[in-house]
C-alpha cells in the first residue's frame, strides 16, 4: 500500500509547529468569517489568497483548507443559534438547528451539528485517501479531448444534477467562459473582448469577481431585510458535548446516508450546498420521526451537516486529481494552485508528492483541530454578532474593497467588485447559481486550451471527442446529463397528467 | 445509483423552495412592491441577454470561424456568448410564462430604499477613491464616518475611532506586516508616507 506510505510523509508534512500553527490560524479566520453574513467560505478564501503568494505552496493549501473547515463549521454556528446561515450550505441546518436552540437545546444542537460535521469530514478525507491514487492513475490516461471532456461533464453536472433552472446554469457558466476569455488570449496572443479599454488587457480575475458575488452580492441580500441579529446565548460544556457523543451513534444510518451524498455531491461539482438540502431532504423521507423535521429534531441538523462537511472535504478530490474543482470554495483554491505555479490534475501527484499529501494529511488534523475550537469559541463568536450590524456591514465592505486592491493593484478592480456585487444579488434574488460562473472563470483558459489543442490533434473534427472509448463515454454522459432536465420534464410530465388535472394551456 | 441521486436531486428542489418560502414571509412584512419576482426575473434575464450579446459583438472583432489550425480566437467567446443568450433566452420565456410567481414582491419599496442607502455610500466610496485618486485610506476614513455617523446614528467620538481606528489598522497589517502597498493619493504624499 502506497497510499498508507504517503500518508505517512504527509503527516510528517503536516505535523510541524508552524503548520499546526497556521491551522489554527486558518480555522479561527474560518470561523470569523463564516460567522459573519457576507463573508463566506469561498469569499474568505480569495481574501487570503493574495497574502499567499510569498509562502510555501503547501503551507499556503493548509491554511487555505483550514479557512475553508473554519468557515463550514462557523456557518452551522449562526445558523442554529441566529437563524441566520452563515454560509449557503447551512440553510438547511436551520430548519432544526434553530427550533432546537430555541427550545433551550442550543448546546445538544450545536453539539450534534459540529460532531456530525467532524464525522463527515473525515468520512470525506478517508474517501479522497482511498481514491487519490487510482484517480490520479486514471487521469493520466488524459490528453486534450479526454479534459474537455471532463470539463463538460463537470458543466452538464451543474446544469442535470444542480436543482436550478438549467437555463439560468447555462447563463451563469456561459458568463463565466465568456469573462475567462477576456484579455490576452494564450494561444494567439490577440487581444479578446477588451472593447478598447485598457483595463481590460490582463483580464478578469476570478479573485476580484469572488469578492463581488459572494461579499457585496451577500451584503446587499443582507441589507434588504432588516436585520436584527435576535440569537439565543449559548455555552458549550463537556458535560453536554461528552452526553451528545454517547447519542450520536444511534443515528449512524443517517451519518453514514449523509457522508455518501455528500462525497458524491462534492465530487461530481454539486457542491456543499446541494448537497446539504438533499441530505435533509433524504432524511426526512427516511426517517422514522420524519413529523418532527422542522420543529426540532437532532437527525435534521445530522443530515445536513454531515453532507454539507463531507462535500466540503471530498470537492478537493477532483481538484487535485483532474483539475475539475468540486464546489466554488475548491474552485478558488485551485485558481491559488495555478498562481502559486502549480499545475492541477494527475501530474501534481508525481511532481508535487508532498504538496498532495501534505494536504490530506492536513485535513485529518485540521478537522479535530477545528472540531476542538469551535467547541470552545463558540460563546466568543456568538458575541462578535451582537454587534451592531450597522459597524459590522461597512467593515466588511472596507475588507472587500483591501482585498479586491491586493488581487493586482488595480484601481479598476475596486469598480468590477461594486459590478460583480450587483449582478450576485440578482443571481441569488432570481435563482441564478453563482458557482458555475466562479468554476467556468477559473477553468476557462484550461477548457478553451483543451478544445483547440483537441481541434489542432484531430484536423477540426469533432470526432475527436469519441476518437476511443473513455472520451466518448465521458461526453456521452454529459450529453445526457446536459439533456436530463429536458428528458426528466417529458416524463414527469406524462406522470403528472395521467392521473390528476390536465393542465389548462395544452 | 444514478437514478437514485437523481431523483433525490429533485427532492432537493423540494427543500430548497421550502427554504425560500420561509424567507420569503420574513421578506414581504413591509412595504409596497417596487418590483414583482416576474418583473425581476425579466429585467435579469434582460441583462443576461444584453451581456450575451456584448460577448457576441466582441467576440465578432476576430474571425469566429476555423483555420487550417483550429479554432480562431473569436471562436469560443462567439460560442458562450451564444449559450449566454440561449439561457437568457430561456430564462425570459421562463419567466413571462410562469405562474406562480407574478404576484409576489421581489424588492419592496422598503427594502430598495435600505439597498440604496446601502449602496450610495459604496459608489461615493468609489467616487473619492479611485475616480478621484484620493486613495484607500482617505476613502476609507469618508466611508465609514458618513456611514456611521448618517446611518448609524452613533456620536461623533465613536465614529471618530472606528473609522481611524480601521484606516490604522490597515496600515499596520498591509504596509508593515504583509508588505502590500494599498493605494494612497495625495493626501498621503503630502504627509510623507510612501
Amino acid at each position: 500500500m502506497h497510499n498508507i506510505a504517503d500518508l505517512l510523509h504527509g503527516f510528517q508534512v503536516a505535523l510541524t509547529g508552524y503548520h499546526l500553527a497556521l491551522m489554527v490560524a486558518g480555522v479561527l479566520f474560518g470561523i470569523l468569517v463564516g460567522v459573519l453574513p457576507g463573508l463566506g467560505a469561498p469569499n474568505g478564501v480569495t481574501l487570503l489568497i493574495p497574502l499567499t503568494f510569498s509562502m510555501d505552496p503547501v503551507s499556503a493549501i493548509i491554511l487555505l483548507a483550514s479557512m475553508y473547515w473554519g468557515a463550514l463549521f462557523g456557518g452551522s454556528t449562526t445558523s442554529i443559534l441566529f437563524n441566520i446561515p452563515g454560509e449557503p450550505s447551512s440553510v438547511a441546518t436551520t430548519f432544526d438547528g434553530h427550533p432546537m436552540a430555541k427550545q433551550g437545546r442550543a448546546t445538544e444542537a450545536l453539539s450534534y451539528a459540529f460532531l456530525s460535521a467532524a464525522f463527515g469530514a473525515l468520512f470525506g478525507v478517508v474517501v479522497i485517501t482511498l481514491l487519490a491514487v487510482p484517480a490520479a492513475k486514471f487521469a493520466h490516461k488524459f490528453s486534450s479531448p479526454e479534459y474537455f471532456a471532463v470539463y463538460f461533464l463537470a458543466f452538464a453536472c451543474f446544469v442535470g444534477l444542480g436543482g436550478a433552472s438549467p437555463f439560468k446554469t447555462l447563463v451563469s457558466a456561459g458568463m463565466g467562459f465568456s469573462l475567462a476569455a477576456v484579455g490576452m488570449d494564450t494561444i494567439s496572443g490577440s487581444l479578446r473582448l477588451t472593447y478598447g479599454l485598457p483595463d481590460l488587457v490582463k483580464g478578469v480575475s476570478f479573485l476580484v469577481a469572488v469578492i463581488g458575488l459572494f461579499g457585496i452580492g451577500e451584503l446587499i441580500a443582507t441589507m434588504e431585510e432588516r436585520l436584527e441579529f435576535r440569537g439565543v446565548h449559548a455555552r458549550v460544556s463537556p458535560r453536554d458535548v461528552l452526553k451528545t457523543i454517547a447519542a450520536l451513534p444511534a443515528y449512524w444510518v443517517a451519518l453514514i446516508r449523509s457522508s455518501l451524498v455528500g462525497c458524491w455531491m462534492g465530487i461530481t461539482p454539486g457542491g456543499p450546498t446541494a448537497a446539504s438540502f438533499m441530505s435533509y431532504g433524504l432524511a426526512r423521507r427516511f426517517s422514522p420521526r420524519s413529523d418532527r423535521f422542522g420543529k426540532g429534531e437532532p437527525e435534521g441538523v445530522i443530515a445536513p451537516e454531515a453532507a454539507d462537511h463531507s462535500a466540503g472535504t471530498s470537492a478537493m478530490l477532483p481538484m487535485l486529481a483532474l483539475g475539475i474543482p468540486g464546489s466554488a470554495t475548491a474552485a478558488v483554491m485551485m485558481g491559488g494552485l495555478m498562481i502559486w505555479g502549480l499545475h492541477p490534475g494527475p501530474m501534481l501527484f508525481v511532481e508535487q508528492k508532498s504538496f498532495v499529501w501534505g494536504l490530506i494529511a492536513s485535513m485529518y488534523v485540521a478537522n479535530v483541530v477545528a472540531v476542538l475550537l469551535v467547541l470552545f469559541t463558540v460563546p466568543l463568536f456568538a458575541a462578535i454578532l451582537r454587534i451592531p450590524f450597522a459597524i459590522i456591514a461597512p467593515l466588511i465592505v472596507m475588507v472587500c474593497f483591501v482585498g479586491a486592491w491586493t488581487v493586482s493593484s488595480s484601481p479598476f478592480d475596486l469598480w468590477l467588485v461594486l459590478a460583480f456585487g450587483v449582478i450576485g444579488y440578482l443571481f441569488k434574488k432570481c435563482d441564478y447559481p453563482i458557482a458555475p460562473l466562479v468554476l467556468a472563470m477559473v477553468i476557462g483558459d484550461k477548457a478553451e486550451d483543451a478544445f483547440r489543442q483537441s481541434m489542432i490533434m484531430h484536423a477540426g473534427s469533432l470526432g475527436a471527442f469519441w476518437s476511443n472509448w473513455l472520451c466518448g463515454s465521458l461526453m456521452t454522459l454529459a450529453i445526457l446529463l446536459l439533456l436530463w432536465p429536458l428528458i426528466a420534464s417529458l416524463f414527469r410530465r406524462r406522470v403528472a397528467t395521467t392521473p390528476a388535472e390536465m393542465p389548462v394551456r395544452e | 445509483m444514478l437514478t437514485a441521486a437523481l431523483s433525490s436531486a429533485a427532492s432537493c428542489r423540494g427543500a430548497k423552495s421550502l427554504g425560500i418560502g420561509a424567507l420569503q414571509q420574513q421578506q414581504t412584512s413591509g412595504g409596497r412592491v417596487l418590483v414583482s419576482r416576474r418583473g425581476l426575473a425579466i429585467i435579469t434575464a434582460l441583462l443576461a441577454l444584453g451581456f450575451g450579446a456584448a460577448i457576441v459583438l466582441g467576440a465578432l472583432e476576430y474571425d469566429v470561424g476555423w483555420d487550417e489550425r483550429g479554432p480562431e480566437p473569436g471562436y469560443f467567446p462567439f460560442w458562450m456568448g451564444l449559450v449566454v443568450i440561449a439561457g437568457a433566452a430561456g430564462a425570459l420565456i421562463e419567466a413571462i410564462f410562469a405562474r406562480d410567481q407574478t404576484a409576489q414582491a421581489a424588492i419592496t419599496l422598503d427594502q430598495a430604499r435600505r439597498i440604496g442607502l446601502f449602496l450610495l455610500p459604496m459608489l461615493g466610496f468609489l467616487v473619492l477613491t479611485v475616480a478621484l485618486k484620493l486613495g484607500l485610506y482617505v476613502g476609507m476614513i469618508a466611508y465609514l464616518f458618513t456611514v456611521m455617523l448618517w446611518q448609524g446614528n452613533y456620536r461623533l467620538p465613536a465614529t471618530a475611532a472606528v473609522s481611524f481606528g480601521t484606516a490604522a489598522f490597515f496600515f499596520v497589517m498591509f504596509e508593515h506586516w504583509l508588505k502590500v502597498a494599498l493605494m494612497k493619493g495625495p493626501l498621503e504624499a503630502w504627509l510623507g508616507m510612501h
